[in-house]
């Protein structure tokens, strides 16, 4: 394969394991964040330092971000979720940029705003591949269990839901944790697929593009977001948009959903295995039929 | 010789004030378990923050509530729900991303016991838990007439049919003791009748005590055993309905005479 349509393809990929993150954040359980790219440069940092500081392998340096990812977000998370939910999008933006702050300040060890340089492209695209699949198998198992169901329910109604005996602080909580292991792991792989990191690849705008793909996608389906995922990463890399008009073209998409489909492009349609295996079965039977085989 | 009566819910000179306004005044009720019991009176006097009250969606601010002799009034929503008491919302209040199947089984999760991380791993206990509350949707749906309605979304529900949504919500949580916020608001004659059938079914074959606020008087008369009634965040009156009929106090409250 092309080294540029790899390279984009990994990009893609690791756009994605941040998107479903904040799937399970913002669309089903309803706690809009701008922290999520928090999160990618405690892993992407993490594991970039550890490797090329402490010669500690890719696998164990992302196993660290994700400690760290958690251990920040079990603070974060126990401070902010308890607020209102606009309060807490406010309080993950600060927070965001405070860790960029934090890497531009202690330049001893992340190289400032200049970044870590020379990182190796351990990353390949069948890793990116699995890993996005495992993310999505887990996302997946999230919404058809109770977990999904108590997410929606928060989303919905969060005194309803509580009076249904929801712990919401304790699932909020959850969901806030689990989202950063999936922005620290899409971080950690960032690190490793692009030779360099600097502060202002954290920047909350990365935040708002994850945002804009989950909105975009459906808040309510697993399928839109993927698909949406795909469309908005691939789309602008190929077409070689400028950072400037992604924004522009990003938050145009943003007002066009809001009229004309505020539950996203796909709502809460689901594709599922089923679904799936009945297309094949149903193109097999009429092919038989046209086989002769029929009456 | 006849056992007496366990006391179920005790409210104990309850209080609760919004700012100066006294919502609910000394409050005392005590509810004997298997009671089929009511509260009324006119629109203000404080029955709903009873309810507010019992299940942890306010804290009084004098006196206390016991569940089954045990202190519950400071305890969250959620952890009263799982002491066994569930309650429904006279504006109803049901779950707009989850069709009614789920809406109903999402009111079983309290009871499910895997953990998050089981349920993201998808591991076989959270299989065969799931499979176990789908089978209790599908009876509690039966129950309140809502079979056939599993994929439905609450929003596209006719108004009588989301009450029902939300009376089978409720009982998912298999409560010992069920609170209804007037369950007969805004439905006809028949659907009323239909759901005093459905409420006496619940009495008796659930074996659940049951404390419903109600405006509509044949339907409380009809089914309530006993009866509190309400006026300016006083309780005025408790006794049967026919003793409740006759109370000078009630017959002022309502007609203001």
């Amino acid at each position: 394969m092309n080294s540029y349509l790899a390279s984009i393809l990994i990009f893609t990929g690791i756009n994605l394991i941040s998107v479903l993150g904040m799937f399970l954040l913002m669309g089903l359980t309803g706690l809009l964040s701008f922290g999520q790219v928090g999160f990618m440069a405690i892993g992407a940092y993490v594991t970039a330092i550890s490797y090329m500081r402490f010669g500690l392998p890719f696998g164990a340096g992302l196993l660290l971000g994700v400690g760290v990812s958690l251990l920040v977000g079990l603070v974060i998370g126990t401070v902010t979720l308890k607020l209102r939910n606009d309060y807490f999008a406010l309080a993950t933006y600060g927070f965001a940029e405070v860790i960029k702050n934090v890497l531009i300040y202690f330049s001893g060890y992340t190289g400032g705003s200049m970044g870590v340089f020379g990182i190796p492209a351990i990353v390949t695209l069948p890793m990116v591949i699995v890993i996005f699949l495992a993310a999505l198998v887990l996302c997946r198992n999230f919404k058809v269990s109770k977990l999904g169901r108590n997410s929606l329910a928060i989303r919905n109604d969060e005194l309803a839901a509580k009076v249904m005996g929801i712990n919401t602080f304790k699932q909020k909580l959850l969901v806030f944790l689990f989202s950063a292991v999936f922005g620290s792991v899409a971080g950690s792989l960032l690190a490793f697929s692009t030779y360099y990191i600097e502060p202002n690849m954290f920047n909350w705008s990365k935040s708002v593009e994850l945002i804009v793909i989950v909105f975009f996608g459906g808040i309510n389906s697993l399928t839109g977001v993927v698909f949406a995922g795909m469309a908005l990463t691939l789309l602008p890399e190929i077409l070689h948009f400028g950072a400037e008009w992604r924004m522009v073209i990003y938050t145009a998409i943003i007002i066009v959903t809001m009229i004309y489909r505020p539950t996203g492009l796909f709502g809460r349609w689901e594709l599922s295995l089923s679904q799936i295996l009945g297309w094949i079965k149903g193109r097999r039977k009429s092919a038989v039929g046209r086989g002769g085989r029929g009456a | 010789m006849k056992e007496q009566p366990k006391t179920l819910l005790q409210m104990n000179n309850v209080t609760m004030r919004f700012g100066g306004v006294v919502a609910v005044n000394g409050v005392n009720i005590n509810l004997s378990e298997g009671r089929l019991a009511g509260i009324i009176g006119p629109n203000g006097a404080g029955k709903t923050t009873v309810f507010n009250l019992i299940s942890g969606v306010y804290d009084p601010v004098e006196g206390d509530i016991r569940f089954r002799d045990q202190v519950i009034s400071g305890k969250s929503p959620s952890e009263i729900t799982h002491l066994g008491i569930a309650r429904t919302f006279q504006n109803i209040r049901l779950f707009k991303g989850l069709n009614v199947f789920d809406n109903v089984k999402m009111a079983t999760n309290c009871r499910t016991e895997y953990s998050f991380m089981e349920g993201v791993l998808g591991l076989p206990r959270v299989w065969r838990q799931e499979k176990e509350s789908a089978a209790e949707v599908e009876r509690y749906l039966e129950l309140v007439g809502l079979l056939g309605y599993e994929n439905t979304w609450p929003e596209n529900l006719a108004y009588g049919l989301q009450r029902k949504l939300e009376l089978a919500r409720a009982l998912a949580t298999k409560p010992a003791l069920l609170l209804l916020d007037e369950p007969a608001a805004g439905l006809n004659p028949t659907e009323i009748r239909e759901l005093m059938d459905i409420i006496r079914r619940i009495h008796k074959e659930l074996d659940m005590t049951i404390l419903l606020i109600e405006h509509h008087m044949d339907m409380v008369m009809d089914i309530c055993e006993e009866l509190w009634v309400m006026n300016f965040g006083k309780v005025i009156a408790n006794g049967d309905p026919e003793h409740i009929q006759r109370e000078p106090e009630v017959l002022r409250a309502y007609l203001g005479s």
